[in-house]
């Protein structure tokens, strides 16, 4: 992702992440947001929260996730759901896709 | 570009005349990304991953269309910009602003694309030949009107970049 001047602060992690998957839920996919040095970290911030409704801090936590580990799994899915978002983030220009989740 | 005020769900800016123009020209160059950029996953490809990546392109492939068709409108209208002792004033809701931001990370990432995809983070400098030289600045112009559209949304200032002073 693209720096900016000021920099973020970074916001407290959630306890119990709905986003993270679970064991013992049904099979689903996972909606994975993927780094890239040209989407201003700013602008991903916004689009998390446009898309997923989320609060300031937690888009900001997982824009920083995808920066910094070079992903981010931002939402566990039925197909038609997480197909839904990735249309949404991809209209937005964000690297989003769709992964089977196994676990 | 700066913002003058927000009302209700109207931001309003001021555009110097040469920003004003530069606003339009890059707006215009609306698509610059591909399709084939845009996978709907990096896994193994199952018989659901494939329609569903065909899915991906159909819905792209309208967004796009309805987007240029509004940009056609939108770069005719001409009462958007209104003449101001500074330059030129314009505003926009919040969802023409949404739309905005969607079409100038379209040329901004299209743009990079074009540019052999660099990243200063690993001193990987833009490609530069005389077919893709126009590019660069397309890239970094879009992106300065997302920090613009991007800080009225958040109620800031702005980072990294700040409007031009002089016009003309």
């Amino acid at each position: 992702m693209a720096e900016i001047a000021a920099p973020v602060e970074r916001p407290e992690v959630e306890s119990g992440d709905q986003t993270a998957p679970l064991r013992g839920r049904e099979p689903g996919y996972l909606v994975v947001c993927w780094n890239d040095p040209v989407n201003l970290m700013v602008y991903v911030t916004h689009v998390f929260m446009v898309v997923f409704g989320w609060p300031k801090p937690k888009a900001e936590q997982h824009m920083l996730e995808v920066h910094t580990k070079g992903r981010s799994v931002l939402e566990r899915a039925s197909l038609e759901r997480a197909e839904f978002y990735v249309h949404k983030l991809q209209a937005y220009g964000l690297q989003a896709t769709l992964e089977r989740d196994d676990t | 570009m700066k913002l003058l005020r927000r009302a209700a769900d109207r931001y309003e800016f001021l555009f110097g005349r040469r920003e004003q123009h530069v606003f339009c020209e890059v707006l215009r160059a609306f698509p610059v990304t591909p399709l084939e950029h845009h996978r709907v996953t990096r896994g193994t490809a199952t018989p659901a991953l494939s329609g569903a990546q065909q899915l991906l392109h159909e819905a792209l492939t309208d967004f796009k269309q309805e987007a240029r068709r509004r940009l056609e409108l939108f770069l005719a209208e001409t009462h958007r910009f209104a003449p101001h002792r500074d330059g030129l004033r314009a505003s926009f809701t919040g969802e023409e602003m949404e739309w905005l931001l969607q079409v100038l990370n379209d040329i901004r990432v299209g743009s990079w694309l074009q540019l052999g995809c660099p990243d200063p983070d690993t001193g990987q400098r833009p490609k530069l030949t005389p077919e893709n030289a126009r590019y660069l600045p397309l890239m970094e112009a879009a992106g300065a009107f997302e920090y613009a559209l991007l800080a009225a949304l958040d109620g800031t200032e702005g980072v990294g970049w700040g409007p031009l002073r002089r016009d003309d």
